[in-house]
């Protein structure tokens, strides 16, 4: 009999995870722009640096950092030509990238594994004697600990002239050029950035499930992100968390649900029928996702409400 | 008093269609100068030809006796060259004031500064905020400074696209069709402005407008295009009189 707690906490460890991914794609699609439809590519290049790595017993710290160092750089690197192509073409070239990176894991034995993948990745943090319903719990700390890391710098960089200058860029490339901005290198940096957030997410996905294979990086998960971050609303990184959220909330119920009803049908059609049905409903009915992005102006925006809160601590501690 | 933008026998081709065919033009600094010619005659392409937007066939473009063509349009930008678009661009879902604010070049506009050296751009925001006030006000803007910029009206963003040109504080603006879609008392408010910002700041302005009438009581030269050529210059009288411009506007009867 399964624990439908442990279920739940799965699923909410899988949404820590998924919302970094979110978070990644909202700056880069929902921000600047970017249909970047290869999501997953720095998904698996994180994972597998995160499992090689963690196999030779480096500590999480390192092994998080190089990951996302590493797959920051490969998204530096395939920018660097990307971006030179117009929007939906760009979005055609991830698509190719994503599956290209997959089919060279899956076919450098080498390199990680092949088909077989790496198993064995132990924990990012072992505490010994602890139940299994525990260490989820520790792994749940860990996950959250950095989704809050990445949601401050996201905000960090929406209430910034950065962030002013990548939604100019995301409504109109040649006013921003006309008004002096670099929009190639605004571009490139910005994707650099989401990837390295993805390779983060990896690491984490990496250490919590112990083992990586090719066959966990296809193409769906980079659509699953998509759909986070439109149904949460583009543009807005509580919404893109908020849509993290809805997503996998939608998978595992969508899941449990094929074992109440009976239904001549194929239980996996029946959720990607469904899953169809909410993002059409969505789109038709709310197309700026379930939170709307948002008009303030900078010196209205994310400080002005932390600064006062932060002086009553500060005094309350003081006190 | 000497020039500040002059090109020399400037082309660009679009396949077989000449837009812009060999234009050589002079620009003395401090002045207003109008750009009139029917629909289609390459006014505007000229625009972005000397902004960057588009890289000429042959020619050259200088700009305070330094050549700027073959420069990106956020190089040409840089060098104190700013534009307006015919079709205002606005961004409709940020506030007026950041609309305005976009335009400079600011510290915080560097990802680690963004996210590690806040304090240090944060001043330099805040007196940015205070000029683009100032400016808004200039222009008549100031109660919409905080509403989103979708709700200004069509006048408006016309307003809105000079006080964005204006606060990176240019050495010349070039300016398509501003009254274009604007009642008549606001056109003579833009030109009023435009007439102000020159004496005060010294600012060389170069207007494609189709409001002859108007523009005339306001420049100092006017070159008339068609079929991608210069074909008149001169002081609004002797171009309103010339017998080739009249007969482009009118018809050859």
């Amino acid at each position: 009999m399964p624990d439908p707690l442990m279920y739940a906490l799965d699923a909410v460890a899988y949404a820590g995870i998924f919302g970094m991914l979110s978070l990644s794609l909202n700056l880069e699609y929902g921000y600047t722009n970017l249909a970047n439809f290869g999501k997953v590519a720095f998904f698996m290049v994180g994972a597998y640096v995160a499992a090689v790595m963690a196999r030779m017993k480096y500590p999480f710290a390192v092994y998080a950092l190089v990951a996302s160092l590493v797959a920051g750089f490969i998204g530096l690197l395939t920018s660097l030509p990307a971006l030179r192509l117009r929007e939906d073409f760009l979005a055609i070239t991830m698509i190719a990238l994503g599956e290209v990176m997959k089919l060279i894991v899956k076919n450098e034995e080498w390199l990680a594994g092949g088909v077989w993948g790496l198993s064995g990745i132990p924990p990012a943090v072992v505490v010994q004697g602890l139940s299994f319903r525990e260490r989820l719990l520790v792994q749940i700390a860990l996950i959250y600990g950095c989704l809050v890391a990445c949601y401050v710098v996201c905000e960090l960089i929406a209430k910034s002239p950065y962030g002013r200058v990548l939604k100019t860029i995301r409504e109109d490339e040649l006013l921003a050029a006309a008004y002096g901005k670099n929009v190639f290198r605004y571009k490139a940096c910005t994707f650099a950035l989401g990837s390295a957030v993805s390779g983060l997410a990896g690491a984490l996905f990496a250490q919590y499930i112990g083992t990586v294979s090719p066959y966990m990086f296809e193409p769906t998960v980079t659509f699953s992100v998509w759909m986070m971050v439109i149904l949460g609303g583009p543009a807005n990184n509580t919404g893109a968390v908020l849509g993290a959220f809805l997503v996998e909330g939608f998978h595992r119920s969508s899941r449990l649900l094929k074992d109440y009803i009976g239904l001549p049908l194929d239980p996996i059609n029946l959720q990607v029928m469904l899953t169809a049905l909410l993002v059409i409903t969505v789109v038709f009915y709310r197309p700026q996702g379930m939170l709307k992005e948002r008009i303030t102006p900078l010196d209205r925006g994310l400080l002005k409400k932390l600064k006062p809160m932060y002086r009553r601590v500060k005094t309350w501690v003081r006190s | 008093m000497g020039s500040i933008l002059n090109t020399d026998n400037l082309v660009k081709r679009f396949g077989g269609l000449t837009a812009v065919d060999k234009v050589t033009l002079n620009v003395e600094e401090e002045s207003i100068v109008g750009l009139i010619g029917p629909n289609g005659s390459g006014k505007t392409t000229l625009f972005n030809v000397l902004t960057g937007v588009y890289r000429p066939d042959a020619g050259k473009i200088f700009f305070r006796r330094e050549r700027i063509d073959g420069l990106q349009p956020h190089q040409v930008y840089i060098k104190g060259l700013v534009r307006t678009f015919q079709t205002p661009k606005i961004i409709q879902k940020m506030t007026v004031l950041d609309n305005v604010m976009l335009a400079v070049r600011n510290p915080g506009e560097s990802l680690l500064a963004a996210l590690f050296r806040r304090r240090r751009w944060m001043g330099f925001e805040n007196r940015l905020r205070e000029r683009a006030l100032e400016i808004l006000r200039f222009l008549g803007l100031d109660k919409h400074a905080y509403t989103p910029a979708s709700e200004l009206s069509g006048g408006q963003m016309k307003l809105l696209e000079i006080a964005r040109a204006l606060i990176s504080e240019p050495k010349m603006m070039l300016l398509d069709e501003p009254t274009a879609g604007v009642n008549p008392v606001l056109a003579y408010t833009i030109f009023d402005r435009v007439e102000e910002l020159r004496k005060r700041f010294g600012i060389t302005f170069f207007i494609i407008e189709h409001r002859i009438e108007l523009l005339m009581k306001y420049v100092d030269k006017v070159y008339v295009m068609h079929q991608g050529k210069l074909i008149a210059e001169g002081g609004p009288n002797d171009v309103m009189n010339n017998p080739d411009v009249v007969k482009v506007y009118l018809g050859s009867v």
